[in-house]
């Protein structure tokens, strides 16, 4: 997934490192489970997510589902972190 | 040479009463158990309902000095399986001790460690309650229905998650169709109505809202639930013999393993053990007049539990109606198995389709007759009850109305 965003490229970092996926293969538009990532791997990896970034990602939220992409994971991880930073700030 | 297999007594506790009388009023009025947790401070979890037994007194049916050994898990186990009993009448008057035995779900008392845990890690407690380990194991509450009952024969319990009390009934009903036993009680209690383990699966993510509606195309997750069922299953010829009160007759019970994932459901799996179960019983899919599904109202699950029924009923399945009284008790884990079984019993004897409560919009891929809403009455000859747990152990019993 490209991105001149720092925030975005160590999400996608962290995600490739939990999940054991080449960043190169996470592209916005690939859905998770097409990656090997079960329903299960993905509640995990929000759960690390929340832990790394110190976020709360929101059961009802875009990522409660079962055809959750590449893109929405990264981009509702990237929006509660912005959402984080402009409360503290 | 083997025997039929009578069911003689039944016994509940759930969301919508504590005892069997509660439980049909509520199955046939409709009743939605479910509401705000009260026995638990639920202020800083997004999920705040569940299926709680309301109004059991604990001293009411246990001694003080009792009490400290006897996690509310087994409490239920133990009332549930003494109101089985005392429905079959004097079931046990005459038979050998060794030809009696009883079988119930494991269930962790989850209430002993919360408790002893919390005292231990949070408050700087010495020592956790002298009672955490007994209260806690698995088979304190086959353990204490033997004792409470007066029972000496082959006992044990049975984990396998969600299908736990299925298991049970159905081992008990092969025991005693196979001449070993001549009466078994069977069935299952749980209560997972923890701080903790509410924490634990709201972190599973699969917890419904505000409300629990299988089936339904908006249905968003299960709701927690607690209780206890329990059958006496008994020898056809000795029952008729002594006059017992026949409910139904256990006629069938089929069994499988997914091997595949230790959540997500398999649906040829789940087929394969509701076809096992009918094979077992030796009735044709068309016979089969009710379903009471597993349905938990995951999106997952209640997708692949209606894709094995079709793949089991084909087209019968368009006049096969199947409902989920999860949507009224909740899901009682290691106790749905029993519950949903008396449940099915009932619906027999008495001839009305529980419904499926909470139910507001069809899903295209829940292409069933769910009896939305509202019970309804429906002469049924033969029905079965499903259990899918979670790492897919399955377990489905079959049982027929009980003509005399």
């Amino acid at each position: 997934m490209h991105t001149d965003d720092p925030a975005v490229a160590e999400i996608v970092t962290f995600i490739s490192g939990e999940v054991g996926v080449d960043e190169s293969l996470l592209t916005p538009d690939t859905p998770v489970a097409e990656l090997g990532i079960s329903s299960l791997d993905l509640i995990e990896t929000i759960f690390k997510l929340e832990s790394r970034f110190g976020i709360e990602i929101p059961n009802d939220g875009p990522l409660n589902g079962n055809d959750v992409t590449v893109g929405t994971l990264v981009g509702h991880v990237a929006e509660l972190l912005a959402a984080q930073k402009a409360k503290s700030a | 040479m083997t025997s039929r297999v009578a069911i003689t007594g039944l016994g509940s506790l759930s969301a919508l009463g504590n005892d069997v009388s509660a439980h049909l009023a509520g199955l046939r009025a409709g009743t939605v158990g479910i509401g705000e947790t009260r026995s638990i401070d639920v202020s800083s979890m997004k999920t705040k309902i569940s299926a709680e037994v309301r109004g059991f007194v604990p001293e009411e049916h246990f001694e003080p000095r009792q009490l400290g050994l006897v996690d509310r898990t087994s409490q239920f186990a133990v009332v549930a399986a003494r109101q089985a009993l005392a429905d079959a009448g004097p079931a046990l008057e005459g038979v050998a001790r060794h030809r009696v035995g009883a079988i119930f779900a494991a269930s962790v008392g989850f209430h002993a460690v919360d408790d002893s845990y919390r005292k231990l890690y949070a408050e700087g407690a010495a020592r956790p309650h002298p009672f955490t380990v007994p209260r806690a194991m698995p088979s304190g509450q086959v353990s204490h229905v033997t004792m409470d009952l007066g029972i000496h024969g082959p006992s044990f319990s049975i984990a396998s998650a969600c299908s736990s009390a299925a298991h049970s009934i159905g081992t008990a009903f092969h025991m005693v169709r196979a001449g070993m036993l001549d009466v078994a009680v069977a069935g299952g209690g749980e209560s997972q109505l923890t701080y903790g383990m509410l924490k634990s699966w709201e972190a599973l993510r699969v917890l419904a809202p505000e409300a629990c509606r299988p089936f339904s195309k908006d249905r968003a997750g299960l709701v927690i639930g607690e209780g206890a069922g329990a059958v006496v299953l008994e020898n056809m010829d000795r029952a008729i013999a002594r006059g017992a009160t026949i409910h139904a007759e256990l006629v069938g019970f089929g069994m499988s393993a997914d091997g595949m994932d230790i959540t997500a459901p398999d649906m040829a799996s789940a087929a394969a053990s509701m076809r096992f179960a009918l094979e077992d019983a030796g009735l044709a899919p068309e016979a089969i007049g009710y379903v009471s599904a597993h349905g938990t109202a995951t999106v997952l699950n209640d997708r692949t539990e209606a894709g094995a029924l079709r793949l089991v009923f084909g087209d019968h399945l368009a006049r096969l109606p199947v409902s989920s009284s999860k949507s009224q008790y909740g899901h009682t884990m290691n106790a749905s198995g029993a519950l949903d079984f008396v449940t099915t019993v009932l619906a027999l004897r008495e001839g009305f389709l529980p419904p499926t409560m909470g139910f507001r919009e069809a899903d295209p891929d829940c292409d069933l007759d769910c009896v939305p809403n509202a019970s309804r009455p429906a002469a049924i000859e033969a029905a079965i009850s499903s259990s899918f747990a979670f790492g897919g152990l399955n377990a489905v019993l079959a049982v027929k109305r009980y003509g005399g």
